[in-house]
């Protein structure tokens, strides 16, 4: 099977302006998330990715194909864009419509449509022109658009901004549902925790580059020089705290007494959780909750960032 | 390419500027209205007045509704100020018309016939100098009129605030910005994420623009046609409708192409070309206006009209045959449409960052 993407050696230059720094990146199909800051080059990837620029150098794949002037491409792509942007004058259902046709879906654009716009919650306002729609309905109408013509690839750029919960839910719901059908989908965000939800895959962008891509985990383990932040909530962190540093193997230590918490620093992660049970038990000191705070991404991608 | 069509009609129709639209092509029909009202067009009318008067005038017959006309005392400006009427006769504009002269001024309102002024209350007096035309003829014998045919004078007025002026402004508007409209609407990347072809995408636009123009300028157009020459010469509008709509395809190529190779000035570019080459140089009567569309248009429009030209008019005004002519506008339509292909297909066109 061809690769979901692939980039090698992707610069992209605005004139003196690096958007892109020599990216390598190989994605396989399923659910990917595209995480950076504002101005790492996300949205440049995208265009890229979308056939809408050229690399100034490198080579630039989707699904086998380059995708600049490349119609074949793109009937099999679909681009949620990050721009909050439509024809007002239209109603939601003639917007999905027509882009339909576009699609080369014929006399069956209409009823797609209005399938497409009720897969996305859209149904109910479909009929209104857009300029009169909320942030969370023109959300659900770019969503709507984008999926109409079943593309094997969706290219969601920061979907979830301007939702409200019940919207951002729903969204990410639909993402979850995509990607168990077999699709493959990348979303682009700059809000972590948004992007947890739908998938465990990441690539992780800032300034132009790609700082790392993979499983949360995987990205992790290609840190060892970092120590890894293990905090555990207890009776008496101080107490516990002596005894991970007598028998664990432990770099540091952050107590918070009055908390009952403590932060663990260790370069052996494995070594450590395996010989906790028994320091714990040992120490008499109940354990309320033990987390690893280097697999929430934020934590990572902070990581990541310091290191650049 | 029919969805692209039809969607470029729809923002055209829901778009802002549609009352810029609205408001260019009634201008020419009100324009008409006022100078058929204030009796400043000759029109189909007075021509005829004038075609049934003068043979009666000259065979010693004054009609009945004409009665004798005391010229105002003082002069008071009712025909411009420029006739004086003298014991030897009247003077008009430094010249004397002899009394035993036959003289029709605005479409047989008024004539000077067997010494005296006469007036046909049925027809207004001209309140202004446009509205004074001077017809002479001397009596048993016609002295030559330099009047030119109604027909082209009826077909050179719709030519120049059509095909001239309005078409060529309307395609300015739409043609030169319809790309940065979409950049700057941040539109484009729904089209250009399609698997639609950069081909189609240009000649999409361009065809749904000189659609959603043709229709409005054709009901203008008729609209002035009819209150010009009240139903009379139908070859006058079928000629000026062929070349507005060949107008609209030519300009709009133009305008278009300066669109797409600066997205951001298309306008600008375009509406110095606009006055430089179509409005200025195109009336140079040298060899520079054939470079220009104007050149071409008109040709084109005297060619199908087959209207007998007055002695005096420019032949290199509109020297081109009629085959030269369609195929000049053939190649001003292709070339440019051509080379915005090109640059859809090998240049970025991207949406800036919301970032």
């Amino acid at each position: 099977m061809a690769a979901l993407l692939e980039l090698s050696g992707v610069t992209k230059l605005y004139g003196l302006v690096i958007g892109l720094n020599d990216v390598q990146l190989t994605l396989e199909p399923g659910v990917n998330g595209l995480l950076g800051p504002n101005g790492a080059g996300k949205s440049t990837l995208l265009k890229l990715l979308t056939g809408q620029l050229r690399p100034s150098e490198g080579r630039v794949r989707v699904l086998g194909e380059d995708p600049w002037n490349n119609p074949r491409l793109l009937a099999r792509l679909g681009l949620c864009p990050e721009q909050d942007a439509f024809y007002d004058q239209l109603s939601a259902l003639e917007f999905v419509t027509s882009l339909a046709r576009l699609s080369g879906l014929g006399s069956a654009a209409g009823e797609r449509a209005r399938a497409a716009l009720a897969r996305v919650g859209a149904s109910e306002f479909m009929h209104r022109p857009i300029a009169g729609y909320s942030k969370g309905m023109r959300q659900r109408t770019k969503l709507a658009q984008a999926i109409v013509h079943d593309p094997e690839f969706l290219i969601l750029d920061e979907p979830l901004t301007g939702t409200d919960p019940v919207c951002r839910r729903e969204i990410v719901d639909l993402v979850i549902e995509l990607g168990r059908q077999g699709k493959s989908i990348l979303v682009a965000s700059h809000v972590l925790h948004e992007v947890q939800a739908m998938t465990d895959r990441f690539v992780l962008m800032y300034g132009g580059r790609v700082l790392a891509s993979g499983r949360v985990g995987e990205i992790r383990a290609l840190m060892n020089h970092v120590p890894h932040r293990i905090r555990v909530r207890c009776a008496d962190a101080k107490v516990l705290a002596q005894a991970l540093l007598a028998h664990l193997p432990v770099d540091g230590l952050e107590i918070d007494a009055r908390r009952g918490e403590l932060v663990a620093l260790t370069r052996e992660p494995s070594a450590f959780f395996a010989g906790f049970p028994a320091v714990a038990l040992a120490s008499a000191v109940p354990i309320h909750e033990i987390e690893s705070a280097d697999d929430r991404l934020d934590a990572v991608f902070q990581y990541l960032m310091e290191s650049e | 390419m029919g969805e692209l069509i039809r969607l470029q009609i729809r923002q055209m129709l829901g778009g802002r500027r549609r009352w810029l639209v609205l408001l260019a092509l009634s201008l020419p029909v009100l324009l008409t209205l006022a100078l058929r009202l204030t009796g400043a067009l000759g029109g189909a009318e007075g021509q005829r007045n004038e075609d049934h008067l003068v043979p009666a005038l000259r065979s010693g017959v004054l009609p009945a509704q004409f009665v004798p006309f005391e010229w105002p005392a003082g002069n008071p400006g009712l025909l411009a100020g420029t006739v004086t009427p003298t014991p030897q006769g009247l003077l008009y504009e430094g010249r004397l018309v002899q009394t035993e002269q036959i003289v029709v001024w605005n479409d047989g309102a008024l004539v000077l016939f067997d010494g005296r002024l006469w007036r046909d209350p049925g027809l207004p007096l001209p309140g202004s100098e446009a509205g004074l035309r001077f017809f002479e003829v001397q009596r048993g014998e016609q002295r030559g009129s330099r009047r030119p045919p109604v027909d082209f004078l009826f077909g050179l007025y719709l030519y120049m605030l059509y095909p001239q002026v309005t078409c060529l402004l309307l395609a300015l508007l739409y043609g030169s910005s319809v790309l940065a409209n979409e950049l700057d609407g941040k539109t484009l990347p729904y089209l250009w994420t399609r698997p639609i072809r950069r081909a189609s995408f240009v000649i999409g636009k361009h065809l749904g623009i000189v659609v959603a123009l043709a229709v409005p300028t054709a009901a203008s157009l008729f609209a002035s046609w009819a209150v010009l020459t009240r139903f009379e010469h139908p070859g006058v509008l079928a000629t000026t409708l062929a070349v507005s709509l060949a107008a609209l395809l030519c300009y709009n190529a133009l305008f278009l192409l300066l669109g797409f190779v600066s997205p951001r000035r298309g306008m600008i570019l375009g509406l110095l070309y606009g006055i430089l080459f179509e409005l200025l140089l195109s009336f140079v009567p040298a060899v520079i206006n054939q470079v220009t569309v104007s050149y071409f248009l008109r040709s084109l429009y005297l060619r199908l009209a087959s209207f007998q030209l007055p002695e005096e008019f420019p032949e290199e005004l509109a020297g081109a045959p009629l085959p030269l002519a369609l195929l000049a506008l053939l190649l001003i339509l292709i070339v440019p449409l051509g080379a915005a292909v090109l640059l859809a297909t090998q240049r970025e066109y991207a949406v800036k960052d919301e970032a």
